[in-house]
């Protein structure tokens, strides 16, 4: 035991080995599938198929998707953040518990509940129409989807950002209002800069599934509506071609990367102008 | 002195149902170094808080220059703080967290980076404007956030155990910057700790608190040469304090010996705190002191010998030059004027002498 | 009276965003006592669907492959993650920095891409079933284990280790007794999330797992079209009811936990 904490690295060795066999190798056949027409003859057009304007439609909708969910997560966390914050431990414990414990019900049943809530003879529309305003549908509608990628994913995003701001020490808060820091400017210049790493995560954590939720898009989107994710489900399941799925997902893939990087690129850079 | 800056009248201030500032005043003058010294717990933390705008008294108030300013915010004081974890900004480097207050003022940028030099230049850390905060050393550290807050212009400065994180050699070097940095830009320090160490090398004048309370203020010399209660005497380096009988003017009864002392004015067999410093006791000959015992302990400190002197159930601190031989007999030495005689407090939570200063 | 206006708002921020999270709880579990077949008609109180659920041995057999999935894959995943994170944090740094972004695919990667590339993996070498997903769930669980258990690593005392062995402890003594006590709490935490992750999960399962096989979410998937089992909705109010005193059972346990958060 001595040797091997001498030589700790080799502890790793296990998941090295489940690393290699079941992440990078699984990523490479995807690629091989991807780059493969069903003879077994090279080709790019798996990939390309992408632009197709069905595929494009769906991946812009998707992104259109992802990107308002995403921004509405943003919006909707940080004032509970901060409600939290202000809320004494004990409380703030409580607070969590009933944020994670939505998570423990199957995501399914939760759907199948908004479209209840959201259908045109469901809870909203009563209340709504007992407010006296007609003509209010959202089911079956983009919006209706965004509601329940964002009840989904929503803790995703509380979660890394709330461990950022309670790690934030309170003298730094108040070195700022000491140095002439109104609460408004405390929060730009101090408490969001600094809980910018679990906002990154926030947003991995929320953007990518957004993008991908077919689920979400079967249920409260009525089967009209696609996004990619329903596009590379239905080359598996309904149309079994397995090269042209594969495409699509290397695509997205792609897709992904690049605007992940963008974002982290973009983050740095505010870091550098945060004056 | 000079005009009073900071006048702080009937302050209270509870937490969870506990008392932790009671009715307290104190008026602070300008150009003054006030140190509020007392140990964990007493109030001096929640007192520099009050003072900063951090905290509001249940009752009281504060007025600054004339002006009542109980319920201004923090933002809006012209007093700054130096916090014990030095509390730097860790997404901005060095520089930048220097001139926070300045670009908070929206003041043009020439004179912004002027300022900023003079402040690394008070503190000593020209050259590393550029460098991120979490790179540098504790001391680095609470000399940018000296120049953070002084940079700013405030009236008052208020540091809240500063040096607390730093080793001895560092914070007796911070010590002397801290009374040139004072010396140099001449403004009101307020500074609260617990060392009395501190204390008495850097102050004008010490408040010593307890229990919420001011016990004593005073200069350095008058806080460690009269202390007005055991508490004062027990916290102000050490003490030897003893139950003692005043049996007349000028007669104290020790351990059921009457010594020569040099106070008067209390009833007759009315009894007291007495107080004495090791350094003021004198190892003698046996029966040649106002008291025998048998030496228990000797460590050498460098400067002095430590010692011990069992006589009956008490222990006696000695610091003497020259040493003793351990579990020989010997007698104790004390010159009159050097024997402190207190009036007993009636409870512990009277321990509380005048609060005029 | 600002303040006080603040904490008002501030509450009634937070009320909002419970009503947001818990109004399709509130339906699935009027839907556990409602005495009809049809999810959109109220026909009464009952606690039927409660009883016939003990006999639905369909509904059972998927629980249990759901827990026995879920255990399984975050048991497995906490011994070979804690190894991994012992391991990956004495590597040199390029090794380090390398390990920690193959950690990293799964995570960000979407779920879809994931189950498909297993998938299409797996079939090479053995026939999709239980195996084969339990074999992806501690491929997704393995970071979650590695990033809850790396920063206590991170923190970790070494030298209380060399201590022990002065003291004249073996070293497996040693490392299990002075050594792992200081990574538990992420491990129990990183147990937590693991099966979390496993239960939760959907898309991957939904892949990898063959014919035959099914989760609670892959059967709930399966019976959308035909109307799902009222049996399913008591399920889950007891699975909520059950978690939610867990969770109420660990927020109050005081000190401990506290104690935790502050070496946190």
């Amino acid at each position: 035991m001595d040797k091997i904490l001498g030589k700790r690295s080799a502890l790793a060795g296990p998941y090295v080995i489940w690393a290699v066999g079941f992440t990078v190798i699984p990523l490479l056949v995807i690629i091989k599938y991807a780059l493969f027409d069903r003879s077994g003859a090279f080709t790019l057009s798996n990939i390309l198929a992408i632009f197709d304007p069905v595929h494009l439609r769906a991946l812009v909708f998707s992104l259109e998707i992802a990107l308002g969910c995403t921004a509405i997560c943003i919006i909707l966390a940080y004032p509970l953040v901060l409600a939290i914050s202000r809320l004494r431990f004990a409380r703030s414990g409580f607070m969590l518990v009933i944020l994670i414990l939505p998570m423990w019900m199957n995501f399914i049943l939760k759907l199948l509940a908004w479209q209840m809530i959201l259908s045109s003879n469901g809870v909203l529309n009563m209340i709504i129409s007992a407010l006296g305003i007609t003509g209010f549908d959202i089911s079956n509608t983009p919006l209706s989807i965004m509601i329940g990628v964002i009840y989904e994913y929503f803790p995703y995003m509380v979660l890394p950002v709330f461990d950022a701001v309670v790690a934030i020490d309170a003298d730094v808060i108040e070195a700022a209002r000491d140095l002439g820091a109104k609460k408004s400017t405390v929060f730009w210049k101090i408490i969001f800069p600094l809980s910018l790493p679990g906002l990154m995560s926030g947003i991995t954590m929320v953007f990518v599934p957004s993008m991908t939720s077919f689920v979400t898009a079967d249920i409260l989107g009525g089967g009209k509506l696609q996004l990619v994710g329903n596009i590379i489900e239905q080359e598996f399941i309904q149309s079994m071609n397995w090269n042209l799925g594969s495409g699509l997902s290397v695509a997205l893939m792609i897709f992904i990367l690049i605007s992940m990087t963008f974002t982290v690129n973009r983050n740095e850079r505010e870091e550098e102008e945060a004056w | 002195m000079g005009e009073t800056i900071l006048e702080l009248k009937n302050i209270s201030k509870s937490f969870d149902g506990k008392k932790i500032l009671d009715d307290l005043c104190l008026n602070i003058e300008k150009n003054e170094f006030v140190t509020l010294l007392g140990p964990s717990g007493c109030g001096k933390s929640t007192l520099l808080r009050i003072i900063g705008g951090f905290v509001k008294p249940d009752h009281g108030q504060v007025f600054f220059e004339g002006s009542d300013i109980t319920s201004m915010p923090p933002e809006k004081r012209q007093v700054h703080t130096v916090f014990q974890k030095y509390s730097l900004f860790p997404h901005m480097n060095v520089a930048d967290n220097v001139a926070f207050g300045l670009k908070l003022k929206k003041k043009n940028r020439d004179y912004i980076s002027e300022k900023v030099r003079y402040a690394m230049r008070l503190v000593n850390m020209e050259g590393y404007e550029e460098r991120m905060t979490t790179s540098l050393s504790g001391g680095q550290q609470q000399r940018i956030a000296i120049a953070r807050a002084i940079v700013n212009e405030p009236k008052m400065l208020l540091l809240d155990e500063p040096l607390g994180a730093l080793d001895l050699k560092l914070r007796h070097e911070m010590q002397k910057e801290l009374m040139r940095i004072k010396h140099e830009v001449g403004i009101t320090f307020v500074y609260v700790t617990h060392d009395q160490e501190e204390a008495l090398t850097m102050s004008d004048r010490i408040v010593v608190m307890n229990q919420g309370i001011i016990q004593q203020m005073g200069t350095s010399k008058s806080i460690y040469d009269e202390p007005q209660n055991a508490f004062v005497a027990d916290f102000i380096g050490d003490s030897n304090i003893i139950n003692g009988i005043m049996i007349k003017d000028r007669l104290v009864l020790i351990h059921g010996v009457e010594v020569e002392c040099v106070d008067e004015g209390f009833d007759p067999n009315e009894p007291v705190d007495v107080v004495i410093r090791p350094e003021d006791l004198v190892i003698v000959g046996k029966d040649n002191g106002f008291t025998n015992g048998i030496v228990t302990n000797l460590i050498y400190k460098g400067a002095y010998y430590d010692i011990s002197v069992a006589a009956g159930d008490y222990e006696w601190s000695v610091q003497s030059n020259v040493p003793a031989a351990v579990n020989s007999e010997v007698g104790l030495f004390i010159e009159p004027e050097n024997i402190q005689i207190m009036k007993k407090p009636k409870s512990s939570d009277e321990e509380v002498i005048d609060k005029l200063g | 009276m600002v303040e006080k206006l603040k904490n008002l708002i501030s509450r009634l921020y937070i009320f909002l965003i419970i009503l947001f999270l818990y109004a399709p709880i509130a339906v699935l579990i009027i839907l556990s006592f409602n005495d009809s077949r049809s999810r959109v008609r109220w026909g009464g109180f009952t606690f039927r669907w409660y009883v016939t659920l003990l006999h639905s041995s369909q509904i059972r057999a998927a629980l249990g492959t759901t827990f026995l999935l879920a255990f399984l894959s975050a048991f497995i995943s906490l011994l070979i993650g804690t190894a991994a994170a012992l391991g990956i944090y004495s590597m040199k740094k390029r090794n380090h920095k390398l390990m920690m972004m193959i950690t990293n695919i799964p995570m960000l990667n979407a779920d879809i891409v994931t189950g498909i590339a297993l998938m299409l993996w797996i079939i090479q070498f053995m026939p999709l079933g239980f195996g084969s997903v339990l074999i992806a769930h501690i491929t997704f669980n393995i970071p979650y284990v590695i990033l809850a258990v790396m920063p206590k690593v991170k923190t970790m005392n070494i030298s209380i280790y060399n201590a022990g062995r002065d003291l004249g402890a073996g070293p497996l003594r040693a490392f299990f007794e002075l050594m792992l006590p200081q990574l538990s709490g992420g491990m129990i935490s990183g147990f937590f999330m693991a099966f979390t992750m496993s239960m939760d999960d959907f898309v991957i399962t939904y892949f990898t797992k063959g014919a035959g096989v099914n989760t609670l979410s892959t059967m709930i998937y399966g019976e959308i079209k035909k109307g799902i089992k009222p049996e399913i909705y008591a399920l889950s109010t007891i699975i909520f009811v059950f978690v939610l005193v867990i969770l109420m059972i660990v927020n109050n346990m005081p000190a401990r936990e506290k104690a935790n958060r502050k070496v946190a």
